[in-house]
């Protein structure tokens, strides 16, 4: 491919810096937003504002960790953000029994969902993106079903006020969950086998397949573990909040998307890290903070996190990131669609 | 691309093949008649011409805006996720400048909106080869923020009574905004079946770098497909102004996946190379059947999310299921 080839024909040392830009990118741009941020706003390094900011952040991180496993593995999961809202609403429906009841069941819904993702895309082929634009409306109607699309409200204030109040500097539980979780991903993906399995099968199913891993079950596991990751969000988002509704979680695909793929996951699957996700997801969360505290309009921030999206791949095309496929999708050639061997290619 | 012109194995096809074929692409239809004669059969008011109309009228945006996104899914663009803040934009542009510009100049700002982020679109991901899904999400971010910004968060209500009667009124007892509809999937099912311009939207798809070998302009094809979508998309804003007299920077919210979710039933790939407008009419049909289907047996609202989401979930398991039939 032609932006391959240029990246080849670059000197040396020009091609050592366009390789470390590349694989540094995500930490680059977030010094370059932090610094840009901190010397706009001063408020953004208080310690107030990054305790409120690593609050609001965590339900992206865990969102972002899930939907990151799932995009390694070559899929993607659009139903997390009504999975998000109806884990939240069986947490808070279910929260006078207990927060740990609540957040179990809302975990088990979460992954019932994943199971049911997993399932119709390994089992019967059909792309994941269908499928869970199916289960986002399917989710999302029965989170309306559940208090006739008005919200939940809680019992137990003070339990709800300790999901957010810091007990470590500036860390809540909340936050500490997602640390952890993100902690746990990132080990699991990089040091075991068993994590490294997911790249496989992103890189290439009939690969994975052929080499005798059986794929089905690692789409499933893919799944369930952004259906539990998107649980643990929502449970933890409504009862920091106080409150589930259906209507949480609307935007969230979009932009944990989008915070994913600027920390460089691709989405054609096989490449990306669950570190890499957050910091992306963060990158977005410290634009749209440091615009709220400075009280600069929407409208300058939407055009900002636009062009910070846009820039990002720009910066990815024109790196040739994705050289060697095509753009933003798998292509499977179909074996009769391939001229046989002597025989002449089809005009 | 067709299937009777080659076998897998270069010999000529054998001759129960087409026909079982042609049964399994012609799947969405059957359940599209399926459905529509068991509603007429089991649902007492549903087969009455009010009725049919009723269905057409709600449909008809949601089905404009899907026949473009049917270009960009069939050229392998995958979905444009811009195109409901485009119908917001241009809503909000449609009505918010007739005061100031007079009816027809506010509709061409709108037109003209809209068509510059489908050319940015389109430079984007054709030209300089940028992932889709995150394009679109960014120039539909900052579309919405400009909406945003320019009604400051509140509705703008209509004052031009000929511009929002075209919405409302009938042509012939079919309502003005179906056959908008009509006119739209009429045009692009021509552009795309019958034009040369058309088939290099499938070879497109099918094949970019093929494609591009065999002569095909793939940059400029793909950019037409963005231009067409984000067309199609202002188009509807301005409809919707027309209809509802009113709108706001978010009224078209819910559209990007709808039409997403139309151009999927119907069964057009969203990888790109195979289906067509007529397949993306019959997957919007589906969903207004149902949907109207609900609201007759007086079922909440909240079941017509749910049965969307399954049919959606249905037709596509059954198009997935006559194609593995028919030995693909």
């Amino acid at each position: 491919m032609i932006l391959a080839g240029g990246a080849r024909r670059r000197r040396p040392a020009t091609a050592a810096i366009v390789r470390g830009i590349e694989r540094f990118r995500i930490f680059i741009l977030l010094g370059v937003v932090l610094l840009a941020a901190g010397s706009i706003s001063p408020h953004l390094l208080t310690t107030g504002n990054i305790r409120g900011l690593l609050n609001v952040a965590s339900t992206n991180v865990l969102v972002a960790a899930g939907l990151t496993v799932v995009m390694i593995a070559g899929e993607i999961d659009l139903s997390v953000g009504s999975t998000l809202a109806l884990t939240g609403m069986i947490a808070m429906v279910l929260e006078p029994l207990g927060v740990a009841v609540a957040v179990l069941a809302a975990l088990a819904a979460g992954m019932g969902i994943g199971l049911v993702n997993g399932l119709l895309v390994s089992r019967l082929r059909i792309s994941s993106i269908l499928v869970t634009i199916g289960t986002m409306i399917v989710v999302k109607g029965i989170a309306l079903s559940v208090a006739n699309g008005q919200n939940v409200s809680g019992t137990d204030l003070q339990a709800s006020l300790a999901v957010q109040s810091p007990v470590l500097s500036v860390l809540s539980p909340t936050s500490i969950v997602a640390i952890v979780v993100v902690t746990a991903f990132q080990i699991i993906l990089w040091q075991t086998v068993y994590g490294r399995t997911f790249y496989v099968i992103g890189g290439s199913e009939d690969r994975g397949r052929l080499s005798g891993i059986s794929t089905d079950r690692y789409l499933v596991a893919a799944f369930l573990i952004s259906g539990f990751a998107a649980a643990l969000a929502g449970s933890l988002l409504s009862l920091g909040l106080f409150t589930g509704s259906p209507y949480f979680g609307d935007s969230t695909a979009f932009t944990v998307i989008a915070g994913v793929v600027v920390g460089g996951t691709s989405l054609l699957g096989a490449e990306g890290s669950v570190l890499r996700s957050t910091l992306g997801v963060l990158l977005l969360a410290i634009v749209a903070n440091v615009f709220s505290i400075s009280g600069v309009s929407t409208f300058i921030l939407s055009i900002v996190t636009g062009a910070v999206l846009l820039a990002v791949v720009l910066l990815d095309s024109y790196l040739g990131h994705r050289r060697r496929r095509d753009w933003g999708l798998r292509r499977i050639t179909r074996h009769d669609e391939r001229p046989a061997a002597g025989e002449p290619a089809p005009r | 691309m067709n299937p009777r012109i080659s076998s897998p194995y270069g010999r000529p096809a054998a001759t129960l093949w087409p026909n079982l074929r042609r049964i399994r692409t012609g799947g969405i239809y059957l359940a599209l008649i399926t459905l529509a004669a068991g509603a007429a059969l089991f649902v007492p008011a549903f087969a009455s011409a009010e009725n049919i109309t009723d269905i057409m009228r709600t449909v008809a945006i949601v089905g404009i805006i899907a026949a473009g996104q049917t270009f960009v899914a069939i050229a392998g663009g995958l979905a444009d996720l811009s195109v409901g803040s485009v119908v917001g934009l241009s809503g909000v542009l449609a009505l918010g400048m007739q005061p100031s510009l007079g009816v027809a100049p506010a509709i061409v700002v709108a037109l003209v909106t809209g068509l510059a982020l489908g050319f940015t679109n389109g430079v984007l991901v054709g030209r300089f080869r940028t992932n889709p899904v995150v394009t679109t999400i960014a120039t539909g971010v900052v579309a919405s923020g400009f909406a945003l910004w320019y009604t400051n968060g509140n509705t703008i209500f209509g004052r031009s009574a000929t511009f929002s009667s075209f919405g409302t009124q009938s042509t012939a007892g079919i309502p003005n905004i179906v056959i908008a509809l009509l006119v739209v999937v009429v045009l692009a099912h021509l552009i795309l079946a019958g034009t040369a311009f058309g088939r290099s939207i499938y070879a497109t798809g099918g094949g970019y770098e093929a494609a591009r070998a065999s002569g095909i302009r793939v940059q400029r094809v793909v950019q037409a497909a963005f231009v067409l979508a984000a067309a199609t998309a202002a188009l509807a804003g301005i409809l919707l102004a027309a209809l509802l007299a009113q709108i706001n920077y978010d009224s078209g919210a819910n559209d990007t996946f709808n039409s997403i979710a139309a151009v999927a039933v119907g069964g057009t790939s969203l990888f790109g190379g195979s289906g067509s407008v007529v397949r993306t009419v019959a997957g919007i049909l589906i969903i207004g059947i149902l949907d109207d289907v609900v609201v007759l047996l007086g079922l909440p609202l909240n079941a017509q999310v749910i049965v969307t989401g399954a049919a959606i979930l249905g037709a596509v398991a059954l198009d997935v299921w006559l194609t593995r039939r028919g030995g693909a």
